[in-house]
Protein backbone atom coordinates (compact mmCIF):
# COMPACT_ATOMS: atom_id res chain seq x y z
CA UNK A 1 0.00 0.00 0.00
CA UNK A 2 1.19 3.28 -0.84
CA UNK A 3 2.53 5.88 1.87
CA UNK A 4 0.93 9.46 1.42
CA UNK A 5 2.16 12.57 2.10
CA UNK A 6 -1.20 14.52 3.31
CA UNK A 7 -4.55 13.56 3.22
CA UNK A 8 -7.50 15.73 3.42
CA UNK A 9 -10.33 15.00 5.41
CA UNK A 10 -13.12 17.36 4.29
CA UNK A 11 -16.84 16.53 6.02
CA UNK A 12 -18.72 18.72 8.11
CA UNK A 13 -18.88 16.07 10.71
CA UNK A 14 -16.16 15.00 13.21
CA UNK A 15 -17.37 11.43 13.70
CA UNK A 16 -17.56 10.83 9.44
CA UNK A 17 -13.62 12.48 9.67
CA UNK A 18 -12.81 10.38 12.72
CA UNK A 19 -13.88 6.41 10.78
CA UNK A 20 -12.55 7.66 7.61
CA UNK A 21 -9.10 8.29 9.22
CA UNK A 22 -9.47 4.78 10.75
CA UNK A 23 -10.09 3.00 8.23
CA UNK A 24 -7.61 4.35 6.59
CA UNK A 25 -5.16 3.28 8.90
CA UNK A 26 -6.58 -0.29 9.48
CA UNK A 27 -5.60 -1.10 6.16
CA UNK A 28 -2.17 -0.61 6.62
CA UNK A 29 -2.16 2.61 4.42
CA UNK A 30 -0.01 5.66 5.75
CA UNK A 31 0.01 9.27 5.63
CA UNK A 32 2.29 11.70 7.02
CA UNK A 33 0.08 13.84 8.57
CA UNK A 34 -4.10 14.35 8.09
CA UNK A 35 -5.41 17.91 7.39
CA UNK A 36 -9.01 18.34 8.57
CA UNK A 37 -11.55 20.82 6.39
CA UNK A 38 -15.71 21.10 7.43
CA UNK A 39 -16.42 22.45 4.33
CA UNK A 40 -15.49 23.17 0.70
CA UNK A 41 -14.05 26.80 1.85
CA UNK A 42 -12.07 25.12 4.57
CA UNK A 43 -10.79 22.28 2.16
CA UNK A 44 -9.88 24.56 -0.57
CA UNK A 45 -7.78 26.86 1.80
CA UNK A 46 -5.94 24.07 2.82
CA UNK A 47 -5.47 22.41 -0.21
CA UNK A 48 -3.61 25.70 -1.97
CA UNK A 49 -1.35 26.38 1.35
CA UNK A 50 -0.70 22.86 2.11
CA UNK A 51 1.26 22.06 -1.20
CA UNK A 52 2.04 18.23 -0.96
CA UNK A 53 -1.41 17.14 -0.57
CA UNK A 54 -1.63 13.64 -2.70
CA UNK A 55 -5.40 12.24 -1.52
CA UNK A 56 -8.60 14.24 -0.67
CA UNK A 57 -11.62 12.03 0.86
CA UNK A 58 -14.84 15.01 1.14
CA UNK A 59 -18.41 14.54 1.64
CA UNK A 60 -21.05 15.86 -0.81
CA UNK A 61 -23.77 17.22 1.95
CA UNK A 62 -21.91 19.89 4.20
CA UNK A 63 -23.22 23.52 4.58
CA UNK A 64 -21.37 26.72 3.12
CA UNK A 65 -20.11 24.74 0.04
CA UNK A 66 -21.04 21.43 -0.84
CA UNK A 67 -18.71 19.02 -2.00
CA UNK A 68 -19.47 19.07 -5.96
CA UNK A 69 -18.64 22.94 -5.90
CA UNK A 70 -15.76 22.11 -3.86
CA UNK A 71 -14.04 19.44 -6.23
CA UNK A 72 -14.57 21.76 -9.66
CA UNK A 73 -12.99 24.64 -7.93
CA UNK A 74 -10.21 21.98 -6.78
CA UNK A 75 -10.01 21.31 -10.68
CA UNK A 76 -10.03 24.41 -11.97
CA UNK A 77 -6.40 25.55 -10.33
CA UNK A 78 -3.41 24.20 -11.78
CA UNK A 79 -1.61 23.28 -8.29
CA UNK A 80 -4.66 20.88 -7.09
CA UNK A 81 -5.93 19.96 -10.55
CA UNK A 82 -4.93 16.71 -10.40
CA UNK A 83 -5.38 15.45 -6.63
CA UNK A 84 -6.82 12.53 -6.53
CA UNK A 85 -10.39 12.88 -4.74
CA UNK A 86 -12.39 10.34 -3.00
CA UNK A 87 -16.00 10.97 -2.76
CA UNK A 88 -18.01 9.90 0.82
CA UNK A 89 -21.73 10.03 0.67
CA UNK A 90 -24.43 8.78 2.71
CA UNK A 91 -26.98 8.43 -0.52
CA UNK A 92 -25.88 5.74 -3.57
CA UNK A 93 -26.65 8.34 -5.87
CA UNK A 94 -25.58 7.22 -9.62
CA UNK A 95 -26.56 10.29 -11.21
CA UNK A 96 -24.06 12.31 -8.84
CA UNK A 97 -21.75 9.89 -9.28
CA UNK A 98 -21.72 9.89 -13.13
CA UNK A 99 -21.52 13.84 -13.02
CA UNK A 100 -18.71 13.69 -10.33
CA UNK A 101 -17.02 11.60 -12.63
CA UNK A 102 -16.46 14.27 -15.11
CA UNK A 103 -14.94 15.59 -12.79
CA UNK A 104 -12.33 13.21 -12.82
CA UNK A 105 -12.91 11.77 -8.76
CA UNK A 106 -11.45 8.52 -8.30
CA UNK A 107 -14.01 7.15 -6.34
CA UNK A 108 -17.43 6.99 -4.71
CA UNK A 109 -17.94 5.71 -1.45
CA UNK A 110 -21.51 5.13 0.01
CA UNK A 111 -21.09 5.44 3.81
CA UNK A 112 -20.98 4.04 6.14
CA UNK A 113 -16.99 3.90 5.40
CA UNK A 114 -15.40 0.76 5.59
CA UNK A 115 -11.82 -0.68 5.53
CA UNK A 116 -12.94 -2.36 2.68
CA UNK A 117 -14.43 -0.04 0.43
CA UNK A 118 -11.58 2.45 0.78
CA UNK A 119 -9.33 -0.61 -0.21
CA UNK A 120 -10.81 -1.15 -2.93
CA UNK A 121 -10.91 2.22 -4.25
CA UNK A 122 -7.58 2.87 -3.45
CA UNK A 123 -6.39 -0.08 -5.44
CA UNK A 124 -7.31 2.01 -8.22
CA UNK A 125 -5.74 5.23 -7.23
CA UNK A 126 -2.61 3.40 -6.16
CA UNK A 127 -2.58 1.60 -10.10
CA UNK A 128 -3.22 5.34 -11.54
CA UNK A 129 -0.80 7.23 -10.25
CA UNK B 1 -47.03 4.87 1.33
CA UNK B 2 -50.10 4.05 2.92
CA UNK B 3 -49.90 0.36 1.31
CA UNK B 4 -50.11 -2.13 4.11
CA UNK B 5 -47.51 -4.64 2.00
CA UNK B 6 -45.71 -1.06 1.23
CA UNK B 7 -45.20 0.10 4.71
CA UNK B 8 -44.12 -3.59 5.93
CA UNK B 9 -41.49 -3.24 3.47
CA UNK B 10 -40.41 0.45 4.67
CA UNK B 11 -40.24 -0.99 8.32
CA UNK B 12 -37.58 -3.74 7.08
CA UNK B 13 -35.78 -1.68 4.78
CA UNK B 14 -35.38 0.64 7.36
CA UNK B 15 -34.51 -1.86 10.23
CA UNK B 16 -31.83 -3.10 8.13
CA UNK B 17 -30.76 0.74 7.81
CA UNK B 18 -30.84 1.64 11.36
CA UNK B 19 -29.27 -2.45 12.42
CA UNK B 20 -26.36 -1.98 9.37
CA UNK B 21 -25.44 1.64 10.77
CA UNK B 22 -24.99 0.74 14.02
CA UNK B 23 -23.23 -2.11 13.62
CA UNK B 24 -20.88 -1.03 11.05
CA UNK B 25 -20.36 2.52 12.69
CA UNK B 26 -20.19 2.28 16.45
CA UNK B 27 -19.81 -1.80 16.63
CA UNK B 28 -23.25 -1.95 18.49
CA UNK B 29 -25.84 -4.88 17.78
CA UNK B 30 -29.48 -3.99 17.50
CA UNK B 31 -31.97 -6.05 17.38
CA UNK B 32 -36.13 -6.27 18.09
CA UNK B 33 -36.95 -5.74 21.65
CA UNK B 34 -37.87 -9.10 23.68
CA UNK B 35 -40.75 -6.67 25.35
CA UNK B 36 -41.90 -3.42 23.22
CA UNK B 37 -43.84 -2.48 26.33
CA UNK B 38 -40.71 -2.73 28.72
CA UNK B 39 -38.83 -0.89 26.40
CA UNK B 40 -41.09 2.17 25.84
CA UNK B 41 -41.03 2.26 29.95
CA UNK B 42 -37.29 2.52 29.45
CA UNK B 43 -37.63 5.58 27.04
CA UNK B 44 -40.06 6.81 29.49
CA UNK B 45 -37.88 6.95 32.06
CA UNK B 46 -34.97 7.84 30.08
CA UNK B 47 -37.20 11.11 28.99
CA UNK B 48 -37.24 12.10 32.20
CA UNK B 49 -33.83 12.85 32.17
CA UNK B 50 -31.55 12.07 29.24
CA UNK B 51 -33.55 11.33 26.32
CA UNK B 52 -32.47 12.68 22.96
CA UNK B 53 -34.12 13.33 19.87
CA UNK B 54 -32.90 14.32 16.29
CA UNK B 55 -34.18 14.46 13.32
CA UNK B 56 -33.88 15.16 9.09
CA UNK B 57 -35.89 15.88 6.65
CA UNK B 58 -36.09 14.57 2.74
CA UNK B 59 -37.23 16.74 0.72
CA UNK B 60 -36.65 14.80 -2.23
CA UNK B 61 -38.05 12.26 -3.54
CA UNK B 62 -40.52 12.20 -1.53
CA UNK B 63 -41.03 14.77 1.35
CA UNK B 64 -40.39 13.32 5.15
CA UNK B 65 -38.81 13.45 8.03
CA UNK B 66 -37.05 10.74 10.05
CA UNK B 67 -36.47 10.75 13.84
CA UNK B 68 -34.30 9.08 16.08
CA UNK B 69 -34.31 8.29 19.75
CA UNK B 70 -32.26 7.36 22.36
CA UNK B 71 -30.66 7.94 26.11
CA UNK B 72 -27.81 9.28 26.93
CA UNK B 73 -26.07 6.14 27.82
CA UNK B 74 -26.91 4.68 24.58
CA UNK B 75 -24.97 7.88 23.20
CA UNK B 76 -22.29 7.55 25.79
CA UNK B 77 -21.50 4.03 24.39
CA UNK B 78 -21.59 5.14 20.85
CA UNK B 79 -18.92 8.17 21.56
CA UNK B 80 -16.84 5.62 23.75
CA UNK B 81 -16.44 3.35 20.60
CA UNK B 82 -16.48 5.85 17.79
CA UNK B 83 -13.55 7.70 19.92
CA UNK B 84 -12.04 5.00 22.39
CA UNK B 85 -8.76 7.04 22.80
CA UNK B 86 -10.70 10.31 23.23
CA UNK B 87 -10.33 11.61 26.90
CA UNK B 88 -13.75 13.03 28.38
CA UNK B 89 -13.89 16.27 27.06
CA UNK B 90 -13.42 15.77 23.19
CA UNK B 91 -15.55 13.01 23.93
CA UNK B 92 -18.53 15.47 25.33
CA UNK B 93 -17.42 17.47 21.98
CA UNK B 94 -18.11 14.63 19.74
CA UNK B 95 -21.13 13.49 21.36
CA UNK B 96 -23.70 15.13 19.79
CA UNK B 97 -22.40 15.10 16.27
CA UNK B 98 -22.41 11.51 16.28
CA UNK B 99 -26.00 11.08 16.38
CA UNK B 100 -26.50 13.21 14.19
CA UNK B 101 -24.07 11.61 11.58
CA UNK B 102 -25.48 8.30 12.22
CA UNK B 103 -29.27 9.55 11.38
CA UNK B 104 -27.85 11.12 8.49
CA UNK B 105 -26.04 7.36 7.58
CA UNK B 106 -29.63 5.67 8.13
CA UNK B 107 -31.37 8.13 6.20
CA UNK B 108 -29.06 7.68 2.95
CA UNK B 109 -28.77 4.18 2.96
CA UNK B 110 -33.21 4.04 3.47
CA UNK B 111 -32.97 6.08 0.86
CA UNK B 112 -30.84 4.37 -1.52
CA UNK B 113 -32.12 0.78 -0.57
CA UNK B 114 -35.73 2.19 -1.22
CA UNK B 115 -35.86 4.05 -4.17
CA UNK B 116 -32.80 2.70 -5.30
CA UNK B 117 -29.50 4.47 -6.88
CA UNK B 118 -30.21 6.46 -9.40
CA UNK B 119 -33.22 8.40 -7.90
CA UNK B 120 -32.46 12.08 -7.41
CA UNK B 121 -32.58 12.84 -3.22
CA UNK B 122 -32.31 15.84 -1.32
CA UNK B 123 -31.62 15.71 2.58
CA UNK B 124 -31.64 18.73 5.13
CA UNK B 125 -28.65 18.44 7.57
CA UNK B 126 -29.88 16.48 10.58
CA UNK B 127 -30.32 18.60 13.86
CA UNK B 128 -31.72 17.96 17.07
CA UNK B 129 -35.33 18.30 17.42
CA UNK B 130 -36.51 19.85 20.97
CA UNK B 131 -40.14 17.92 22.16
CA UNK B 132 -41.59 21.80 22.04
CA UNK B 133 -40.75 22.03 18.52
CA UNK B 134 -42.19 18.51 17.39
CA UNK B 135 -44.24 19.35 14.55
CA UNK B 136 -47.23 17.52 12.88
CA UNK B 137 -46.72 14.87 10.05
CA UNK B 138 -48.23 11.79 8.95
CA UNK B 139 -46.56 8.41 10.72
CA UNK B 140 -45.49 5.85 8.22
CA UNK B 141 -43.68 3.19 10.60
CA UNK B 142 -42.00 3.40 14.12
CA UNK B 143 -39.32 1.12 15.56
CA UNK B 144 -38.35 -0.14 18.77
CA UNK B 145 -35.11 -1.55 18.98
CA UNK B 146 -32.43 -3.13 21.49
CA UNK B 147 -29.20 -1.90 21.06
CA UNK B 148 -27.09 -3.83 23.63
CA UNK B 149 -29.81 -3.64 26.26
CA UNK B 150 -30.19 0.26 25.61
CA UNK B 151 -33.80 0.98 23.75
CA UNK B 152 -33.30 3.36 20.20
CA UNK B 153 -36.83 3.90 18.92
CA UNK B 154 -36.92 5.86 14.88
CA UNK B 155 -39.63 7.11 13.31
CA UNK B 156 -40.32 7.89 9.53
CA UNK B 157 -43.17 10.94 9.06
CA UNK B 158 -44.26 11.91 5.51
CA UNK B 159 -44.49 15.88 6.06
CA UNK B 160 -46.31 17.23 3.31
CA UNK B 161 -46.80 20.67 1.67
CA UNK B 162 -43.89 21.99 3.53
CA UNK B 163 -41.61 22.97 0.78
Amino acid sequence: MKTYRKILIVDDSPTSRMIIQRCFEMIGAEAGEYHYAENGIEGLTIAGDEKEIDLVFSDINMPKMDGKTFIKLLRNKPETANIPVIITSSIADSVAEAELKELSISGYIKKPVSPEKIMHILGGVDERS
Amino acid sequence: MSDPDETTKITTILEEAVSSVFAEVAFIDVEKPRSVEAQEADLETAGKTDLLCAAIDVLSPLSYRLEIRVGKKLLDKIVENLFPEGDLESRKKNAEDSLLEMLNIIAGNFISAFFGAGSETQLELPRYLYFSEKEGGTPVCGLSLDAEGEPVEVFLYSVRYRY
